[in-house]
């Protein structure tokens, strides 16, 4: 099982590159390096962190197309591979659509997103076919995307949920070879306290709950619990309010949280569903200490 | 006295933008700016910070970025990322586009002088740690901000031409970074500071990048190629501004005529040394070296090496930047 963390963009360069630091020296294998809506752009701390690291996989992304073209997206990876090698992997998706519209960038035409995005990875994957172990990613969640995410190297699914993993990878279908199926869950491993008291990872796991497709949400029956929450995230944006109106129960669906021995027992079920990697999503990545948790736990395993 | 700095542009190679990074502290650069061959070779963003990474002392600026193929919040987060890597010492250059490139991508603006005084306005109030919003002809943002407890100050410089921009520049821009015949530079340096007097500013406040091909003819470098080169930049001139210019402009036909039939070489024929030291600064080290003295008096606070390096052109850098600082010192 291929581990990643995601690097939370929120500090200062020094804690990032220092985050980046320990993951790279604990043997994680992939340093995520996440994008928009976080405010620093993520290929140039990329460059930064493959500065400072030597054995890590470098992710970039997730990227959006609709903010960046295709053709700056793989003038961005050939320029980093150029300067540090072939240690990058990519991630596309469309990215939050409220936050695109803040940029002033809207999906457009809805029945074409997941068409547009596989033709940017097709653009992408051509412009990089010199650099074969560089592989695109493309993040899915809702039935279309998951399907046509074979036009990629893999597929990053933001479930934590072994039911909704298990859909996942029949949705899919028969993969390509070579082709990988990771879980980019929120995540904290290793922490001393509950998850339920952690405001970090309830956050972070009802961002995505709420973030999910209504086809997705009939599908596993939860959009009747979720229902009040997205109307008032809708009126009033996410509050800790919000938040606190779903219960533990559907955040623990979202979120890959506890000990040491829950992390091992989630990776068996994952190993056994087909699961190739897993990234560690926020809030892991937030705190030096995640990341030494992190690490404490893989070298463990 | 003067800055003096390098010019580099994106499609360069990245084995030649690492030696300049590793290699401008002890050459004594004291800037290195990037130009942005749209579409072309490196990141510029990844560039910058490759050098910033590779420097401690060195400014590091963008010559430039064009705000009319990048969203605003890009710029604004790309440049946040930089000012932090290099811990203060990035500069943004910001400009519209040339207008071959605005051509080849398909964008008009109708009123481009309004676009970047409402971009460099909006790039500020984001600086400045506000949510903005605003809908113009180019930038459309919704209560966005770049999410920052206090303010960080990122000087914007422009990189423009025409007359209203470079007042635009003088009334609110931080630097200028100029490119063009010597007797034009001399007229864009007075708009600017006649523009920032004006406003109530220093004429000091807006510094004054001049970027002008520079071609050495020494250490493998040849006046063939500086011929060719300024052959180029002739028939690319606008005819209105060589009209402006102290000229032969009868030889100026001829190298247009002999460009457009049989390409720079044709061209090259017919250039000579005042041609070469109007449109570039080229020669021996010593010649190019009274060159940015000569463009330092008519008011540029910054002179940049920069393409085609040819020749064994570390060579001749090293040269050149030696020669600029025995000159300091003496």
């Amino acid at each position: 099982m291929e581990w990643g963390i995601a690097i939370n963009l929120r500090e200062p360069v020094s804690e990032i590159v220092e985050k980046a630091v320990e993951a790279d020296q604990g043997g994680i294998d992939t340093v995520w390096v996440t994008d928009f809506p976080a405010t620093r752009l993520s290929p140039v701390l990329a460059s930064v962190i493959a500065q400072n690291t030597k054995n890590c996989r470098i992710g970039v992304g997730l990227l959006s197309p609709l903010i960046y073209s295709p053709a700056h997206i793989l003038q961005m990876m050939t320029t980093l591979i150029e300067m540090h090698g072939e240690r990058f992997d990519l991630l596309l998706g469309p990215g939050d659509r409220s936050k695109l519209h803040d940029v002033g960038i809207e999906y457009g035409e809805i029945s074409t997103i997941v068409e547009r995005m596989c033709d940017s990875v097709t653009t992408i994957r051509e412009g990089l076919g010199e650099y074969d172990t560089t592989r695109v990613f493309l993040g899915a969640q809702g039935p279309k995307m998951i399907e046509a995410s074979t036009c990629s190297n893999g597929v990053l699914l933001n479930f934590s949920d072994s039911e909704m993993l298990r859909w996942a990878i029949t949705t899919l279908g028969k993969r390509p070879q070579g082709f990988k199926i990771g879980a980019f869950p929120p995540s904290l491993i290793g922490s001393s306290k509950k998850c339920d008291e952690h405001p970090g990872i309830r956050t972070s796991a009802a961002v995505v709950a709420l973030g999910m497709s209504q086809s997705i949400l009939r599908r596993f029956g939860l959009k009747k619990e979720l229902q009040p929450a997205i109307d008032k995230m809708r009126k009033y944006g996410l509050t800790q309010d919000i938040v606190e109106m779903i219960g533990q129960e559907i955040l623990d669906r979202f979120s890959l949280c506890g000990d040491i021995e829950v992390n091992i027992n989630q990776l068996e079920s994952y190993k056994q569903l087909g699961v190739d990697m897993v990234v560690y999503g926020p809030p892991q990545g937030a705190s030096l200490r995640g990341v030494k948790q992190l690490v404490d736990a893989k070298n463990r395993l | 006295m003067y800055r003096a700095s390098v010019g580099i542009t994106t499609s360069m190679s990245v084995r030649a933008t690492k030696w300049i990074g590793d290699n401008a502290e002890t050459l004594g650069v004291e800037g290195i700016w990037v130009g942005e061959d749209i579409g072309i070779g490196q990141e510029t963003s990844i560039l910058s910070a490759d050098l910033l990474s590779r420097t401690k002392n060195v400014r590091v600026g963008t010559g430039i970025i064009p705000i009319t193929v990048h969203n605003l919040s890009t710029i604004a987060r790309g440049s946040l990322t930089l000012h932090e890597v290099g811990n203060g010492r990035y500069t943004l250059g910001i400009g519209i586009g040339g207008m071959q490139d605005l051509i080849k991508h398909g964008i008009h603006l109708n009123k481009p002088v309004t676009e970047l005084r409402k971009s460099t306005q909006t790039l500020r109030k984001l600086f400045q740690t506000e949510s903005v919003t605003i809908q113009t002809e180019l930038v459309n943002l919704n209560e966005f901000n770049l999410s920052i407890d206090a303010p960080v100050s990122i000087p914007i410089f422009y990189g423009v031409r025409g007359p209203q921009m470079l007042k635009l520049a003088g009334k609110i821009a931080d630097g200028v970074i100029l490119s063009g015949p010597i007797d034009y530079i001399k007229y864009a340096i007075e708009v600017v500071d006649k523009a920032a007097a004006a406003e109530g500013r220093k004429i000091e406040d807006v510094e004054k990048v001049v970027w002008l091909p520079t071609i050495p003819t020494f250490k493998g470098g040849s006046e063939k190629l500086a011929k060719s080169v300024v052959a180029i930049v002739v028939a690319d001139t606008p005819k209105q501004v060589l009209d402006l210019l102290d000229i032969d402009q009868d030889r100026a036909i001829k190298i247009r005529q002999a460009v457009a039939e049989s390409g720079p070489k044709g061209g090259a024929e017919f250039v000579d040394q005042h041609f070469i030291d109007t449109f570039a600064i080229s020669g021996s080290c010593e010649h190019m070296v009274d060159r940015f003295e000569r463009i330092n008096e008519l008011g540029a606070t910054e002179l940049l090496l920069g393409p085609p390096f040819t020749g064994d052109w570390r060579e001749a850098m090293t040269d050149i930047f030696r020669e600029i600082h025995l000159r300091r010192n003496k």
